[in-house]
């Protein structure tokens, strides 16, 4: 019978199995032999050097696509219905007689979502005197509760999607620009990729057809690696662009603007935000006539159907020059984001100063198409569930990336010292990296546990999660077998994971098969936890196979026996090249 | 595996590869874009297009370092890319 069907398989599809075969023995034009080295090297020590903080990128970064959509399963206080008829120019009144607002510079108003249905302000305080002292001007992020108007910083309470936000650009390092770090290895992380497919060029065809499981390790990872690294080529290029886009656009502007524009950045910004040439004079008489915000938000919501009304930028409120700035967008189209900027006077939307979604001028829609594949930001959830498993993929490929690195230098053209050292550095990279998953888990747990009264909790359930990763690190460090660390990791975060969505139901007493019709995002949590605890289980238990035996390089036998060729092999190594 | 050393340069060399290829390819990147951004009719398409190409024609700086084997030859021609720019940005 098999062979029948293989034969029927052979006839209907044998033109199919010839082209395929062709194509992958189909060889392109590739390096010369010193270039292929050259690259070769440059990509291997590129590729080493980012690699532990690309990882971290990456792995944090996945998490971080999903930003918004975890906001309502880290605080129950976001599980509420979005109030249809909310009154915002209550909620501004009341926010600005609690914080004082500076209205001379723009407040950012965020209106309510199902995701997070409180009406969200940011703005600056206002500078004053409270008794002898001078108060100085404060950021403030205030919710506002969609029933019965109460202003909150609900920011201070829980930052569990934010930690790890700011994580994938190291925000949380001492020195506080973690972003131009992530910037530059996002360049070198371009680098390290075009070097890697020029040196993979010759091949390549065979290369993405490479799913081979069997041979050496050495061969397991290279496959693992260039397959990997085929088919995420063209995320992994978009990223490490629009990445150091983020991370690093300074370096960049700042010639630009030092040498064309005389150091004027205002200039530089108002080319891709028009509304920012609007001056607005802070010494303005404050006024009543101002057609009321409520009002004008119901009409450019009219206006713009299709679009969405996500946040909006209030300067001078209040007062006889105040204006708007809407911000339209779905998450949908790739140039559907624009602004429309009003006065509050006539309410009539200034062309000049605003951004046509979809009919955008080229520099005005680039820093919006780059936002937008950065954030994954459209063509709904599935693009960022997409987004997710290409970044998976791209951190196993960066982990194979290393074993290859150890496992070819684990021969006997190195010295013993030189393979000690190898062997520790894979481990301490290892255990960074593995132990992300079981911390990840931990800061989840953590968000549940921490009890939601305690004062100053966001910031220890932050210290839970870096002190436990730290501890995981220094753990796996000790564990000198990589097969035993990856499973005890996974066993570790297997368990760990299994018991997010129990506490969530515990503690917030919202199961995930009672919600996932009013909750949807919140069951999505604990499913994605609970698949993940079951498939870490699984594969700790039943698919790893560790032996007993260590990875610490022993010295080889023919490197003892054969003390003469050790003792060349040494004279050669010292003598300069 | 590992690449063949035969084929790899000395350290000064190296030194000098690796500071042409990230130095002197920054400089050369961003004196090449403000000439351009400056001589286009249009400067705001241009501006925003430097905002990443940028970093592509950087990283393409940095690899055609290491396909020219001197590295007097890479700083010459980094150089002369510099100093056309910088006279078509200054004349």
């Amino acid at each position: 019978m098999v062979l029948i069907g293989r034969y029927f398989a052979y006839e209907c599809f044998s033109d199919l199995f010839i082209k395929r075969k062709k194509i992958m023995n189909m060889k392109l034009k590739g390096l010369g032999n010193r270039t292929y080295n050259v690259l070769f090297h440059t990509h291997t020590v590129s590729g080493i050097v980012i690699s532990f903080a690309l990882f971290v990128i990456f792995y944090a970064g996945a998490f971080a696509l999903f930003r918004h959509e975890i906001k309502q399963w880290e605080n129950p206080a976001f599980r509420q219905q979005v109030n249809p008829s909310f009154d915002y120019h209550k909620a501004i009144h009341k926010t600005d007689s609690l914080y004082r607002v500076d209205w001379a510079k723009p407040v950012y108003v965020y209106f309510p979502e199902e995701q997070v249905p409180f009406f969200r302000l940011v703005g600056n305080t206002e500078e004053g005197k409270q008794g002898d002292t001078t108060v100085a001007s404060r950021r403030f992020y205030a919710y506002v509760a969609p029933m019965n108007y109460q202003v909150d910083e609900l920011y201070e309470k829980t930052t569990l999607s934010d930690t790890l936000y700011f994580l994938h650009f190291f925000q949380q390092l001492p020195i506080q620009r973690g972003q131009y770090i992530a910037g530059l290895v996002a360049v070198f992380f371009l680098f390290a990729t075009i070097t890697g497919l020029l040196i993979h060029w010759r091949s390549l065809f065979t290369k993405f057809y490479a799913f081979i499981t069997e041979g050496s390790w050495k061969t397991i990872w290279t496959n693992l690696h260039t397959v990997l690294g085929v088919i995420g080529l063209p995320f992994q290029i978009m990223y490490a662009v629009t990445g150091a886009f983020f991370g690093i656009l300074i370096l960049i502007l700042a010639p630009v603007v030092f040498m064309l524009y005389g150091g004027d950045t205002d200039q530089v910004y108002q080319k891709i935000s028009p509304d920012l040439a609007i001056k607005v004079n802070p010494e303005a008489p404050t006024t009543d006539k101002n057609i009321p915000f409520t009002t004008l938000y119901k009409q450019v919501v009219k206006a713009y159907p299709t679009l969405h009304v996500k946040r909006a930028s209030l300067t001078n409120y209040g007062k006889e020059d105040a204006f708007v700035t809407w911000y339209l967008g779905d998450e949908k189209g790739i140039f559907s984001d624009g602004t429309a900027v009003m006065y509050m006077r006539d309410g009539k939307i200034l062309p000049e100063y605003s951004i046509t979604p979809i009919k955008k001028e080229y520099s005005q829609a680039v820093r919006d198409l780059i936002r937008k594949l950065h954030f994954a930001s459209f063509g709904d959830v599935m693009i960022k569930v997409l987004y997710f498993v290409l970044s998976m993929i791209t951190c196993l490929m960066i982990i194979s990336g290393v074993m290859i690195w150890r496992t070819a230098r684990d021969n006997k053209r190195y010295t013993l010292k030189q393979r000690l050292f190898h062997h520790r550095v894979t481990k301490v990279y290892l255990a960074i990296c593995l132990s992300m998953f079981p911390a990840f888990a931990i800061i989840f747990l953590a968000n549940k546990l921490v009890p939601m009264s305690m004062e100053g909790r966001a910031d220890f359930v932050n210290q839970i999660f870096f002190i436990s990763w730290l501890a995981l690190t220094i753990l796996g460090s000790f564990w000198n077998n990589y097969a035993k660390l990856n499973k005890n990791f996974l066993f570790l975060g297997g368990m760990l994971s299994l018991i997010i969505p129990i506490a969530n139901g515990i503690v917030t007493n919202d199961w995930f098969w009672q919600v996932w019709q009013t909750l949807p995002r919140v069951a999505c949590v604990d499913i994605f936890w609970l698949l993940t605890g079951i498939t870490a289980l699984v594969l700790a238990l039943k698919v790893l196979k560790v032996k007993a035996t260590s990875d610490v390089p022993t010295a080889l036998e023919t490197f003892e026996n054969d003390t003469k060729k050790v003792q060349t092999m040494q004279v050669k190594r010292q003598l300069p090249t | 595996m590992p690449a063949k050393k035969k084929y790899l340069s000395g350290s000064w060399k190296r030194f000098s590869k690796v500071t042409a290829a990230i130095l002197g390819g920054f400089i050369a990147t961003m004196l090449l874009h403000v000439a351009i951004i400056k001589r286009v009719p249009y400067d705001a398409p241009a501006l925003m297009t430097a905002a990443y190409s940028s970093f592509i024609v950087w990283v393409g700086f940095m690899i055609l370092t290491y396909f020219i084997h001197k590295a007097w030859q890479v700083w010459c021609l980094l150089g002369a890319i510099s100093l056309m720019s910088a006279l078509v940005i200054y004349l």
